[in-house]
C-alpha cells in the first residue's frame, strides 16, 4: 500500500507543479499495471487470510484425525506460499507502474522545457 | 485530460561517451557530457527481462498449488510414501522456482526505474543546460545485481536438489524416506539463504534509488542556477 501512496504522490506532485508553472495540468491515466497489482494485492492479502484460518481449523483436527489434519496441512503450505507470492507479484506490478509514472513525469518536465525555450 | 506514455524508457544512442568519472566536492561521482548517456546494461537488462520473470513467477505459483493439491490427494488415498515423499520435493522446489522469479522480477523493476532515471534524466539535462552530469554506478547498485545472482544461484542449486532427492526416493523403503527427509531439511535453509539475499539485493536497489533522488535534487538546483544565470 505504501507503493500506491508513492505512485499517489507523484501524481498529487506533478500536477502542483504543472499547475504553479502555469502549464495545463496533464495526469497520466491509471495504467492497467496499477489495476493488476491491486488486484493481485487483494487477492494475496485474502489468500492469507484464507490460509490462517485454515491453519486454526486443521489445527482442531490433529488431536482427532491424524489423517485429515496431514491432508489439509499438505495444500495448506502450497497456499500460504502461495499468498505470499501473490502479494510479491502485486509489488513487481506497483514498481513497473512507478517507472512509467516516472517516465511520464521526465516526458512532462521535457514538453515544459521546450514550450519555455 | 488523460495521457499515455511509451512503455519503455528512451535509450540515447547517439550520445557522448565520456572517458573518465568526476569526483564532485558533494561526493557524488559523475562523468560529465553533451548528451544522456542512456540505459547502462544492467537496465536494459531490467527492460527486458522484468514481464519473462514476472510471467514466470504466477505460472510456477499456480502450478506449485496444484501440485499441493495432488499431494494432500495422495495423502488421503493412502498413496505410498515415496510417491508422497517424492510430490513433497517436487512441490517445493515448483514454488521456489515461483519465488526467484518473483523476486528477481522486483529487482529487475528497481533496475528499470533506475534506468528512467539514468535516461530520462540525461535527456532532461541535455535540454535544460546541454551538460549532462551522470552518476556513475553506486556500489549498491553492484551489491543489488551480486546479490540477487547470488540468491538466484542458491535457490536453483536448491531446487535442483530437490529434483535429484524425489527422483532418488526408490518406493517407499524406510532408508530412501529418512534419506528423503534429511535432505529436505537441508535444503530448506539453502532456499531460506538464497530467499534472504534477494532481498537483501532489494533493500541495496531502494537505497540506489535514494542515492540517485539525492543526486536528481541536487542536479536540478544546479540546472535551474544555470539557466538563470545564462538568461
Amino acid at each position: 500500500m505504501l507503493l500506491g501512496t508513492v505512485l499517489g504522490g507523484l501524481r498529487e506532485g506533478g500536477g502542483e507543479v504543472q499547475a504553479a508553472l502555469g502549464a495545463p495540468v496533464k495526469t497520466l491515466a491509471m495504467p492497467t499495471s496499477a489495476k493488476a497489482f491491486i488486484a493481485l494485492m487483494a487477492v494475496g492479502m485474502m489468500a492469507a487470510i484464507g490460509q490462517f484460518v485454515g491453519y486454526a481449523v486443521v489445527a482442531t483436527q490433529y488431536a482427532g484425525n491424524a489423517a485429515v489434519f496431514a491432508t489439509n496441512a499438505a495444500w495448506l503450505g502450497p497456499l500460504r506460499e502461495v499468498a505470499l507470492g501473490v502479494l510479491l507479484s502485486g509489488i513487481v506490478l506497483a514498481l513497473y507502474t512507478i517507472s512509467r509514472v516516472l517516465g511520464f513525469q521526465f516526458t512532462r518536465i521535457r514538453e515544459l522545457l521546450t514550450v519555455a525555450a | 485530460m488523460p495521457t499515455q506514455t511509451p512503455n519503455r524508457p528512451s535509450a540515447t544512442k547517439t550520445s557522448k561517451i565520456p572517458t573518465r568519472a568526476d569526483k564532485r566536492p558533494d561526493e557524488f561521482i559523475v562523468v560529465a557530457s553533451d548528451q544522456g548517456l542512456g540505459l547502462n546494461a544492467p537496465q536494459e537488462m531490467g527492460n527486458k527481462l522484468w514481464a519473462p520473470m514476472f510471467v514466470m513467477g504466477v505460472m510456477a505459483f499456480a502450478a506449485a498449488l496444484i501440485l499441493g493439491f495432488v499431494r494432500s490427494n495422495a495423502i488421503a488415498t493412502a498413496a505410498g510414501a515415496g510417491t508422497i515423499a517424492q510430490l513433497g520435493h517436487v512441490t517445493t522446489g515448483v514454488m521456489f522456482i515461483g519465488f526467484t522469479a518473483v523476486l528477481s522480477a522486483i529487482t529487475f523493476a528497481i533496475a528499470r526505474i533506475l534506468g528512467v532515471f539514468r535516461s530520462e534524466g540525461g535527456n532532461v539535462q541535455t535540454l535544460a543546460s546541454g551538460h549532462v552530469q551522470t552518476l556513475t554506478m553506486p556500489a549498491a547498485a553492484k551489491g543489488m545485481i551480486l546479490s540477487m545472482v547470488m540468491g538466484m544461484m542458491a535457490i536453483i542449486v536448491a531446487v535442483g536438489l530437490h529434483v535429484y532427492v524425489a527422483a532418488s526416493v526408490v518406493g517407499a523403503s524406510e532408508a530412501s524416506l529418512a534419506t528423503a527427509a534429511q535432505w529436505g531439511s537441508s535444503l530448506e535453509g539453502v532456499r531460506r539463504l538464497g530467499v534472504g539475499m534477494h532481498l537483501f539485493g532489494i533493500v541495496l536497489g531502494l537505497a540506489t534509488i535514494v542515492h540517485v533522488l539525492r543526486f536528481q535534487s541536487i542536479r536540478i538546483l544546479e540546472v535551474a542556477k544555470e539557466r538563470t544565470a545564462s538568461r
